[in-house]
Protein backbone atom coordinates (compact mmCIF):
# COMPACT_ATOMS: atom_id res chain seq x y z
CA UNK A 1 0.00 0.00 0.00
CA UNK A 2 1.18 3.13 -1.16
CA UNK A 3 1.79 6.51 1.25
CA UNK A 4 -1.14 7.74 0.37
CA UNK A 5 -3.64 5.21 1.20
CA UNK A 6 -1.85 4.03 4.42
CA UNK A 7 -2.28 7.72 5.37
CA UNK A 8 -6.41 7.63 4.15
CA UNK A 9 -6.52 4.72 6.13
CA UNK A 10 -5.76 6.85 9.36
CA UNK A 11 -2.42 5.35 9.86
CA UNK A 12 0.27 7.73 11.14
CA UNK A 13 3.51 7.61 8.89
CA UNK A 14 5.79 6.84 11.95
CA UNK A 15 8.10 4.63 10.03
CA UNK A 16 9.53 7.45 7.62
CA UNK A 17 11.06 11.16 8.89
CA UNK A 18 8.46 14.05 8.15
CA UNK A 19 10.00 17.31 8.82
CA UNK A 20 7.60 20.33 8.96
CA UNK A 21 9.91 23.44 7.32
CA UNK A 22 7.96 26.15 8.59
CA UNK A 23 6.69 26.75 11.51
CA UNK A 24 6.02 29.16 14.55
CA UNK A 25 6.33 29.04 18.32
CA UNK A 26 5.42 32.22 20.91
CA UNK A 27 2.30 33.95 19.19
CA UNK A 28 0.19 31.34 20.65
CA UNK A 29 -1.73 30.93 17.42
CA UNK A 30 -2.69 27.40 18.44
CA UNK A 31 -5.10 29.07 21.18
CA UNK A 32 -2.84 27.88 24.37
CA UNK A 33 -1.77 31.20 26.97
CA UNK A 34 1.77 30.01 27.54
CA UNK A 35 4.76 29.15 25.71
CA UNK A 36 4.89 25.23 27.23
CA UNK A 37 1.22 24.93 26.67
CA UNK A 38 1.83 25.96 22.93
CA UNK A 39 5.34 23.71 22.77
CA UNK A 40 2.85 20.73 24.07
CA UNK A 41 0.17 21.37 21.94
CA UNK A 42 1.77 21.67 18.84
CA UNK A 43 4.05 18.58 19.68
CA UNK A 44 0.64 16.69 20.84
CA UNK A 45 -0.57 17.62 17.16
CA UNK A 46 2.86 16.58 15.77
CA UNK A 47 2.53 13.08 16.86
CA UNK A 48 -0.72 13.01 16.37
CA UNK A 49 -0.23 13.88 12.35
CA UNK A 50 3.01 11.93 12.43
CA UNK A 51 5.39 14.54 12.35
CA UNK A 52 9.11 13.93 13.45
CA UNK A 53 10.18 17.46 13.83
CA UNK A 54 8.96 20.95 13.24
CA UNK A 55 10.89 24.04 11.87
CA UNK A 56 10.11 27.39 13.99
CA UNK A 57 10.71 30.70 14.34
CA UNK A 58 9.60 34.24 15.00
CA UNK A 59 8.32 36.10 12.43
CA UNK A 60 7.02 39.84 12.09
CA UNK A 61 8.42 41.02 14.85
CA UNK A 62 9.86 44.43 15.98
CA UNK A 63 11.58 42.98 19.32
CA UNK A 64 13.69 40.75 17.71
CA UNK A 65 15.86 39.33 20.66
CA UNK A 66 13.20 39.03 22.39
CA UNK A 67 11.15 36.71 20.05
CA UNK A 68 14.23 35.06 19.32
CA UNK A 69 14.64 33.88 23.02
CA UNK A 70 11.34 32.67 23.29
CA UNK A 71 11.67 30.30 20.42
CA UNK A 72 14.81 29.32 22.65
CA UNK A 73 12.01 28.70 25.64
CA UNK A 74 9.28 27.53 23.68
CA UNK A 75 11.88 24.92 22.17
CA UNK A 76 13.21 24.24 25.27
CA UNK A 77 10.54 22.07 26.83
CA UNK A 78 10.35 19.58 23.60
CA UNK A 79 13.61 20.05 22.31
CA UNK A 80 14.11 16.71 20.83
CA UNK A 81 11.35 18.04 18.35
CA UNK A 82 11.88 21.42 17.02
CA UNK A 83 14.57 22.62 14.81
CA UNK A 84 15.14 26.50 15.71
CA UNK A 85 16.16 29.02 13.08
CA UNK A 86 16.80 32.51 13.81
CA UNK A 87 14.53 35.85 12.52
CA UNK A 88 16.02 39.39 11.91
CA UNK A 89 15.51 42.49 10.16
CA UNK A 90 16.83 45.41 8.60
CA UNK A 91 17.15 48.37 11.03
CA UNK A 92 19.70 51.61 10.93
CA UNK A 93 22.51 49.50 12.09
CA UNK A 94 22.68 46.18 10.58
CA UNK A 95 25.22 44.99 12.89
CA UNK A 96 22.71 44.69 15.72
CA UNK A 97 21.28 41.72 12.95
CA UNK A 98 25.05 39.86 12.65
CA UNK A 99 25.30 40.18 16.28
CA UNK A 100 22.06 38.46 16.88
CA UNK A 101 22.50 35.99 14.47
CA UNK A 102 25.49 35.05 16.36
CA UNK A 103 24.15 35.08 19.21
CA UNK A 104 21.52 32.55 17.98
CA UNK A 105 24.24 30.61 16.52
CA UNK A 106 25.45 30.10 20.28
CA UNK A 107 21.94 29.23 21.11
CA UNK A 108 21.59 26.36 19.21
CA UNK A 109 19.63 28.06 15.98
CA UNK A 110 20.48 26.31 12.54
CA UNK A 111 18.69 28.77 9.90
CA UNK A 112 17.41 32.04 9.21
CA UNK A 113 14.09 33.67 8.57
CA UNK A 114 13.54 36.71 6.74
CA UNK A 115 10.24 38.17 5.67
CA UNK A 116 10.11 40.51 3.03
CA UNK A 117 6.47 41.95 3.70
CA UNK A 118 7.31 43.10 7.37
CA UNK A 119 10.38 45.28 5.76
CA UNK A 120 7.92 46.71 2.91
CA UNK A 121 9.47 45.03 0.67
CA UNK A 122 12.38 47.22 0.76
CA UNK A 123 15.05 45.31 2.51
CA UNK A 124 18.47 46.35 1.41
CA UNK A 125 20.20 43.20 0.19
CA UNK A 126 23.69 44.68 -0.13
CA UNK A 127 23.44 46.10 3.16
CA UNK A 128 23.19 42.37 4.10
CA UNK A 129 25.93 40.85 2.57
CA UNK A 130 27.61 40.21 6.13
CA UNK A 131 24.40 38.13 6.79
CA UNK A 132 24.16 36.45 4.06
CA UNK A 133 27.83 35.28 3.79
CA UNK A 134 27.23 34.50 8.12
CA UNK A 135 24.82 31.71 6.50
CA UNK A 136 26.87 30.58 4.11
CA UNK A 137 29.89 30.02 6.37
CA UNK A 138 27.28 28.23 8.98
CA UNK A 139 25.48 26.67 6.26
CA UNK A 140 22.34 27.94 7.19
CA UNK A 141 19.37 27.90 5.21
CA UNK A 142 17.59 31.23 4.72
CA UNK A 143 13.87 30.81 4.61
CA UNK A 144 12.95 33.62 2.82
CA UNK A 145 9.42 35.06 2.39
CA UNK A 146 9.38 37.14 -1.03
CA UNK A 147 12.27 36.00 -2.12
CA UNK A 148 14.03 37.86 -5.03
CA UNK A 149 15.58 36.30 -7.53
CA UNK A 150 18.82 38.22 -7.97
CA UNK A 151 19.67 37.25 -4.13
CA UNK A 152 20.13 33.89 -5.01
CA UNK A 153 22.51 34.82 -7.99
CA UNK A 154 24.61 37.67 -5.83
CA UNK A 155 24.67 34.83 -3.02
CA UNK A 156 25.56 31.19 -4.35
CA UNK A 157 27.12 29.81 -2.10
CA UNK A 158 23.98 30.91 0.83
CA UNK A 159 20.82 28.22 0.73
CA UNK A 160 17.67 30.10 -0.07
CA UNK A 161 14.33 28.43 0.43
CA UNK A 162 11.78 30.67 -0.95
CA UNK A 163 8.50 30.25 1.69
CA UNK A 164 4.77 29.32 0.30
CA UNK A 165 6.47 28.82 -3.19
CA UNK A 166 4.57 25.95 -4.07
CA UNK A 167 1.73 27.76 -5.67
CA UNK A 168 4.41 29.49 -8.02
CA UNK A 169 4.73 25.66 -9.71
CA UNK A 170 2.24 26.76 -12.53
CA UNK A 171 3.49 29.86 -13.53
CA UNK A 172 6.00 29.80 -16.84
CA UNK A 173 9.72 29.28 -15.97
CA UNK A 174 8.99 29.31 -12.09
CA UNK A 175 10.32 25.46 -12.00
CA UNK A 176 13.14 25.97 -14.80
CA UNK A 177 14.54 28.75 -12.12
CA UNK A 178 13.93 26.46 -9.17
CA UNK A 179 16.11 23.41 -11.14
CA UNK A 180 18.74 25.89 -12.15
CA UNK A 181 20.35 27.87 -8.96
CA UNK A 182 21.55 24.77 -6.79
CA UNK A 183 20.85 27.26 -3.76
CA UNK A 184 17.48 27.68 -4.27
CA UNK A 185 14.84 25.40 -3.18
CA UNK A 186 10.74 25.90 -1.98
CA UNK A 187 9.05 25.43 0.96
CA UNK A 188 5.17 24.04 0.13
CA UNK A 189 3.98 25.85 3.24
CA UNK A 190 1.58 27.08 0.71
CA UNK A 191 -1.32 29.12 0.92
CA UNK A 192 -2.90 26.87 -2.18
CA UNK A 193 -1.51 23.95 -3.28
CA UNK A 194 -3.11 23.25 -6.82
CA UNK A 195 -3.15 19.72 -7.69
CA UNK A 196 0.02 18.44 -9.83
CA UNK A 197 1.88 21.19 -8.70
CA UNK A 198 4.29 18.97 -6.85
CA UNK A 199 4.20 16.48 -9.77
CA UNK A 200 5.53 19.05 -12.09
CA UNK A 201 7.87 19.84 -10.10
CA UNK A 202 9.69 16.58 -9.62
CA UNK A 203 8.71 15.54 -13.43
CA UNK A 204 11.56 18.26 -13.93
CA UNK A 205 14.18 17.34 -11.75
CA UNK A 206 13.66 19.10 -8.70
CA UNK A 207 12.54 16.98 -6.07
CA UNK A 208 15.83 17.39 -3.84
CA UNK A 209 14.66 20.91 -4.30
CA UNK A 210 11.13 20.87 -2.14
CA UNK A 211 10.41 20.89 1.48
CA UNK A 212 7.69 20.32 3.48
CA UNK A 213 5.92 22.82 5.61
CA UNK A 214 2.96 23.88 6.53
CA UNK A 215 3.19 27.60 8.58
CA UNK A 216 1.69 25.74 11.98
CA UNK A 217 0.29 27.10 14.16
CA UNK A 218 -1.50 28.73 11.95
CA UNK A 219 -2.31 25.84 9.29
CA UNK A 220 -2.94 22.37 10.03
CA UNK A 221 -0.10 19.88 9.51
CA UNK A 222 -2.47 17.27 7.91
CA UNK A 223 -3.87 19.32 5.06
CA UNK A 224 -0.40 20.30 3.09
CA UNK A 225 0.72 16.68 4.63
CA UNK A 226 -2.32 15.37 2.38
CA UNK A 227 -1.68 17.62 -0.77
CA UNK A 228 2.03 16.14 -0.54
CA UNK A 229 1.36 12.54 0.21
CA UNK A 230 -1.34 13.32 -3.00
CA UNK A 231 1.06 13.82 -5.70
CA UNK A 232 1.28 11.11 -8.27
CA UNK A 233 4.57 10.65 -7.81
CA UNK A 234 7.20 7.62 -6.32
CA UNK A 235 7.36 7.23 -2.45
CA UNK A 236 10.59 7.58 -2.75
CA UNK A 237 10.28 11.22 -4.11
CA UNK A 238 7.40 12.06 -1.31
CA UNK A 239 10.11 10.87 1.28
CA UNK A 240 12.62 13.09 0.20
CA UNK A 241 10.20 15.81 -0.02
CA UNK A 242 8.46 15.03 3.50
CA UNK A 243 12.12 14.65 5.77
CA UNK A 244 14.60 13.43 3.39
CA UNK A 245 15.81 16.59 1.52
CA UNK A 246 15.55 18.33 5.56
CA UNK A 247 17.95 16.16 7.24
CA UNK A 248 20.38 16.57 3.81
CA UNK A 249 20.26 19.99 4.14
CA UNK A 250 20.18 20.55 7.70
CA UNK A 251 22.87 18.12 8.14
CA UNK A 252 20.57 16.15 10.53
CA UNK A 253 21.82 12.72 12.19
CA UNK A 254 19.78 9.69 9.75
CA UNK A 255 19.73 7.32 12.60
CA UNK A 256 17.79 10.12 15.00
CA UNK A 257 14.69 9.59 12.95
CA UNK B 1 -14.49 5.83 5.49
CA UNK B 2 -17.69 6.69 3.19
CA UNK B 3 -16.53 10.12 0.98
CA UNK B 4 -19.51 11.91 -1.17
CA UNK B 5 -17.21 15.30 -2.65
CA UNK B 6 -19.61 18.15 -2.83
CA UNK B 7 -17.54 19.86 -5.07
CA UNK B 8 -15.93 18.50 -8.20
CA UNK B 9 -15.93 20.54 -11.81
CA UNK B 10 -15.07 19.05 -15.46
CA UNK B 11 -13.98 20.92 -18.41
CA UNK B 12 -11.21 23.57 -19.12
CA UNK B 13 -10.50 26.25 -16.62
CA UNK B 14 -10.76 29.46 -18.55
CA UNK B 15 -7.47 30.91 -16.14
CA UNK B 16 -4.19 30.42 -16.95
CA UNK B 17 -3.25 27.27 -14.67
CA UNK B 18 -2.06 24.34 -15.79
CA UNK B 19 -4.75 21.45 -17.62
CA UNK B 20 -6.41 19.00 -15.50
CA UNK B 21 -6.85 15.67 -16.48
CA UNK B 22 -10.70 15.29 -15.57
CA UNK B 23 -11.95 16.16 -18.73
CA UNK B 24 -14.40 13.31 -18.94
CA UNK B 25 -16.41 11.88 -16.20
CA UNK B 26 -14.26 8.95 -16.48
CA UNK B 27 -11.73 10.61 -15.74
CA UNK B 28 -12.71 12.17 -12.82
CA UNK B 29 -14.59 8.23 -11.83
CA UNK B 30 -11.28 6.71 -11.78
CA UNK B 31 -9.74 9.10 -9.64
CA UNK B 32 -12.49 9.11 -7.26
CA UNK B 33 -11.89 5.17 -7.51
CA UNK B 34 -8.15 5.85 -6.66
CA UNK B 35 -8.78 7.53 -4.07
CA UNK B 36 -12.35 5.98 -2.72
CA UNK B 37 -14.50 8.35 -2.91
CA UNK B 38 -18.02 6.72 -3.60
CA UNK B 39 -20.40 10.02 -5.27
CA UNK B 40 -19.09 13.44 -6.44
CA UNK B 41 -21.15 16.61 -7.19
CA UNK B 42 -20.10 18.18 -10.43
CA UNK B 43 -20.22 21.13 -11.99
CA UNK B 44 -18.86 22.22 -15.67
CA UNK B 45 -15.88 24.77 -15.37
CA UNK B 46 -17.22 26.63 -18.07
CA UNK B 47 -21.04 27.18 -16.80
CA UNK B 48 -19.55 28.23 -13.30
CA UNK B 49 -17.25 30.82 -15.59
CA UNK B 50 -19.22 31.99 -18.30
CA UNK B 51 -22.51 32.48 -19.61
CA UNK B 52 -23.88 33.26 -22.90
CA UNK B 53 -27.69 34.10 -22.74
CA UNK B 54 -29.54 31.81 -20.67
CA UNK B 55 -26.79 28.97 -20.98
CA UNK B 56 -29.27 26.20 -20.58
CA UNK B 57 -27.72 24.33 -23.60
CA UNK B 58 -24.08 24.48 -21.21
CA UNK B 59 -26.48 22.52 -18.48
CA UNK B 60 -27.73 20.64 -20.81
CA UNK B 61 -24.52 19.48 -22.04
CA UNK B 62 -23.44 18.58 -18.56
CA UNK B 63 -26.80 16.45 -17.89
CA UNK B 64 -25.90 14.60 -20.83
CA UNK B 65 -22.44 14.19 -20.17
CA UNK B 66 -23.01 12.71 -17.00
CA UNK B 67 -26.46 10.57 -17.90
CA UNK B 68 -24.68 7.41 -17.60
CA UNK B 69 -23.17 8.13 -14.30
CA UNK B 70 -26.01 9.30 -12.15
CA UNK B 71 -25.30 6.79 -9.55
CA UNK B 72 -22.19 8.51 -8.50
CA UNK B 73 -21.52 12.01 -10.19
CA UNK B 74 -24.49 14.44 -9.14
CA UNK B 75 -24.71 17.13 -11.76
CA UNK B 76 -24.74 20.86 -10.19
CA UNK B 77 -26.08 22.95 -12.55
CA UNK B 78 -25.13 27.25 -12.42
CA UNK B 79 -27.28 29.68 -12.11
CA UNK B 80 -26.10 32.76 -14.20
CA UNK B 81 -28.05 35.78 -12.96
CA UNK B 82 -26.06 38.12 -14.07
CA UNK B 83 -25.30 37.24 -17.79
CA UNK B 84 -28.93 36.91 -18.06
CA UNK B 85 -30.24 40.12 -16.90
CA UNK B 86 -27.34 41.70 -19.13
CA UNK B 87 -28.75 39.49 -21.79
CA UNK B 88 -32.02 40.67 -21.24
CA UNK B 89 -33.75 37.73 -20.53
CA UNK B 90 -36.34 37.54 -18.08
CA UNK B 91 -35.57 35.79 -14.89
CA UNK B 92 -38.75 33.96 -13.96
CA UNK B 93 -38.65 32.35 -17.52
CA UNK B 94 -34.58 31.72 -16.41
CA UNK B 95 -35.71 30.34 -13.21
CA UNK B 96 -38.41 27.85 -14.79
CA UNK B 97 -36.25 26.85 -17.36
CA UNK B 98 -33.70 25.74 -15.01
CA UNK B 99 -35.74 23.99 -12.71
CA UNK B 100 -37.20 22.08 -14.85
CA UNK B 101 -33.87 20.54 -15.59
CA UNK B 102 -33.26 17.33 -14.07
CA UNK B 103 -30.95 17.88 -11.22
CA UNK B 104 -31.11 18.71 -7.77
CA UNK B 105 -28.61 20.71 -7.27
CA UNK B 106 -27.74 23.91 -7.85
CA UNK B 107 -24.43 26.19 -7.75
CA UNK B 108 -24.24 30.48 -7.82
CA UNK B 109 -21.12 32.16 -7.90
CA UNK B 110 -21.32 35.22 -5.31
CA UNK B 111 -18.51 36.86 -7.00
CA UNK B 112 -18.52 36.51 -10.11
CA UNK B 113 -22.31 37.43 -10.13
CA UNK B 114 -21.39 40.35 -8.02
CA UNK B 115 -23.57 39.20 -4.79
CA UNK B 116 -26.71 38.19 -4.93
CA UNK B 117 -29.54 40.41 -5.05
CA UNK B 118 -32.89 39.19 -3.50
CA UNK B 119 -35.17 40.89 -5.85
CA UNK B 120 -33.26 39.52 -8.55
CA UNK B 121 -33.16 36.03 -7.02
CA UNK B 122 -36.64 35.96 -5.71
CA UNK B 123 -38.19 33.76 -8.13
CA UNK B 124 -35.43 31.19 -8.66
CA UNK B 125 -34.95 30.79 -4.68
CA UNK B 126 -38.73 30.14 -4.61
CA UNK B 127 -38.23 27.47 -7.30
CA UNK B 128 -35.51 25.66 -5.08
CA UNK B 129 -37.20 25.78 -2.42
CA UNK B 130 -40.34 24.23 -4.52
CA UNK B 131 -37.84 22.01 -5.80
CA UNK B 132 -36.65 20.96 -2.30
CA UNK B 133 -33.10 21.43 -4.37
CA UNK B 134 -29.44 21.93 -2.60
CA UNK B 135 -27.75 25.50 -3.81
CA UNK B 136 -23.87 26.07 -3.36
CA UNK B 137 -22.71 29.23 -3.11
CA UNK B 138 -19.63 29.71 -4.38
CA UNK B 139 -17.32 32.84 -3.39
CA UNK B 140 -13.75 32.25 -5.44
CA UNK B 141 -12.81 33.37 -7.95
CA UNK B 142 -12.25 36.67 -5.40
CA UNK B 143 -9.82 38.48 -4.01
CA UNK B 144 -10.53 36.44 -1.14
CA UNK B 145 -8.87 33.39 -2.94
CA UNK B 146 -5.40 34.74 -1.33
CA UNK B 147 -6.23 34.92 2.23
CA UNK B 148 -7.83 38.19 1.84
CA UNK B 149 -11.00 39.62 2.56
CA UNK B 150 -13.71 39.12 -0.03
CA UNK B 151 -15.99 41.71 -0.93
CA UNK B 152 -17.95 42.63 2.43
CA UNK B 153 -20.97 42.84 0.84
CA UNK B 154 -20.99 38.49 -0.10
CA UNK B 155 -21.74 38.02 3.08
CA UNK B 156 -24.25 40.38 4.25
CA UNK B 157 -25.90 39.42 1.26
CA UNK B 158 -25.78 35.14 2.08
CA UNK B 159 -27.15 36.08 5.05
CA UNK B 160 -30.30 38.15 3.95
CA UNK B 161 -30.50 35.47 1.42
CA UNK B 162 -30.71 32.71 4.21
CA UNK B 163 -32.44 34.34 6.72
CA UNK B 164 -35.29 35.59 4.22
CA UNK B 165 -35.28 31.79 2.69
CA UNK B 166 -34.87 30.05 5.70
CA UNK B 167 -36.28 26.93 4.16
CA UNK B 168 -33.55 27.14 1.36
CA UNK B 169 -30.53 24.95 2.20
CA UNK B 170 -27.27 26.53 1.12
CA UNK B 171 -23.66 25.11 0.98
CA UNK B 172 -20.92 27.84 1.02
CA UNK B 173 -18.18 26.95 -1.08
CA UNK B 174 -15.15 29.80 -0.50
CA UNK B 175 -11.19 28.07 -0.34
CA UNK B 176 -9.42 30.02 2.09
CA UNK B 177 -11.69 31.91 3.33
CA UNK B 178 -9.58 32.40 6.48
CA UNK B 179 -9.31 36.31 6.46
CA UNK B 180 -13.66 35.96 6.57
CA UNK B 181 -13.74 33.58 9.25
CA UNK B 182 -15.21 35.62 11.31
CA UNK B 183 -18.15 36.57 8.95
CA UNK B 184 -18.74 32.94 7.90
CA UNK B 185 -19.22 31.92 11.92
CA UNK B 186 -21.16 34.89 12.50
CA UNK B 187 -23.42 33.34 9.41
CA UNK B 188 -23.14 29.62 10.74
CA UNK B 189 -24.54 30.80 14.38
CA UNK B 190 -27.19 32.62 12.78
CA UNK B 191 -28.52 30.92 10.17
CA UNK B 192 -29.36 26.98 10.36
CA UNK B 193 -30.25 26.44 6.53
CA UNK B 194 -26.02 27.67 6.19
CA UNK B 195 -23.72 24.64 5.72
CA UNK B 196 -19.97 24.68 5.10
CA UNK B 197 -17.72 22.90 2.62
CA UNK B 198 -14.76 21.57 5.16
CA UNK B 199 -11.79 23.37 2.54
CA UNK B 200 -12.94 26.90 3.38
CA UNK B 201 -11.59 27.17 6.81
CA UNK B 202 -8.06 25.52 6.66
CA UNK B 203 -6.47 26.60 9.74
CA UNK B 204 -4.67 24.95 12.52
CA UNK B 205 -7.12 22.40 13.97
CA UNK B 206 -10.00 23.39 11.84
CA UNK B 207 -12.32 20.70 11.88
CA UNK B 208 -12.10 20.02 15.42
CA UNK B 209 -12.86 24.01 16.48
CA UNK B 210 -15.91 24.18 13.70
CA UNK B 211 -17.69 20.94 15.21
CA UNK B 212 -16.88 22.36 18.43
CA UNK B 213 -18.51 25.46 17.99
CA UNK B 214 -21.30 24.34 15.15
CA UNK B 215 -22.01 20.69 15.73
CA UNK B 216 -20.58 18.03 12.49
CA UNK B 217 -23.99 18.48 11.10
CA UNK B 218 -22.71 21.91 9.71
CA UNK B 219 -20.23 20.82 7.45
CA UNK B 220 -19.64 18.81 4.41
CA UNK B 221 -16.48 17.42 2.54
CA UNK B 222 -15.80 19.13 -0.99
CA UNK B 223 -11.99 19.61 -2.53
CA UNK B 224 -12.45 21.55 -6.08
CA UNK B 225 -10.75 18.53 -7.32
CA UNK B 226 -9.36 18.99 -9.91
CA UNK B 227 -7.96 21.96 -9.43
CA UNK B 228 -7.01 20.65 -6.07
CA UNK B 229 -6.75 17.44 -4.77
CA UNK B 230 -9.56 15.80 -2.36
CA UNK B 231 -6.84 13.84 -0.25
CA UNK B 232 -5.77 16.78 0.98
CA UNK B 233 -8.99 17.58 2.90
CA UNK B 234 -9.72 13.56 2.94
CA UNK B 235 -6.53 13.36 5.80
CA UNK B 236 -7.84 16.69 7.69
CA UNK B 237 -11.02 14.38 8.41
CA UNK B 238 -9.30 11.13 8.72
CA UNK B 239 -6.31 13.09 11.06
CA UNK B 240 -9.26 14.95 12.80
CA UNK B 241 -9.56 14.43 16.45
CA UNK B 242 -13.45 14.06 16.06
CA UNK B 243 -15.30 10.96 16.61
CA UNK B 244 -15.66 8.63 13.73
CA UNK B 245 -19.25 9.27 13.53
CA UNK B 246 -18.90 12.67 13.26
CA UNK B 247 -16.24 12.38 10.34
CA UNK B 248 -18.89 10.27 8.21
CA UNK B 249 -21.17 12.66 8.76
CA UNK B 250 -18.74 14.78 7.19
CA UNK B 251 -17.19 12.73 4.83
CA UNK B 252 -20.87 11.67 3.27
CA UNK B 253 -23.75 11.51 5.76
CA UNK B 254 -24.51 15.28 5.97
CA UNK B 255 -24.35 15.59 2.27
CA UNK B 256 -26.44 12.87 1.15
CA UNK B 257 -28.94 14.43 3.70
CA UNK B 258 -28.66 17.94 1.80
CA UNK B 259 -29.27 16.62 -1.51
CA UNK B 260 -32.57 13.98 -0.17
Amino acid sequence: MNLLKRALAGERLTDIPIIDHHGHLGYFLSGTESLKDESDRIVAEMDNCGINRGVVFACGTEDIVRHNDRIVEGVSYNPERYIMYAYVRQGEDDTCALKELERCNNLGMKGLKIHAAFEQGNIDHARFADIWHFCAEKKWPVIYHGLPLELITQYPKTIFVGAHCIEKAPAPGAVEMLKEYPNYYWCTSSTLCLRNAVEKCVRMGCVDKLLYGSDFPLNSFSVRLGSILAAEIDDDDIKKILGGNAIRLLQLDKEDF
Amino acid sequence: MKYFDANCVLGNFGMAIPKFSFHTPDNLIASMDNLGIEKSVVSLLVDRENSFGTDIKLKEILLNDLADYRDRLIPSLSINLQSVVNAGYNTKQYADDLMGLDADVFNYNVATNNGIQLWRFAQVAEKLIEKNALLRLELYPDRGINGKKMAFHYWDDIFNLATEYPELKLVIFAHKMNADAERAFNLLAKCKNVFMDISAYQRWMAIENLCGEFGAERFVFGSFAPVFSPAQFMLELVYADISENDKQKIAYGNLEQLIK
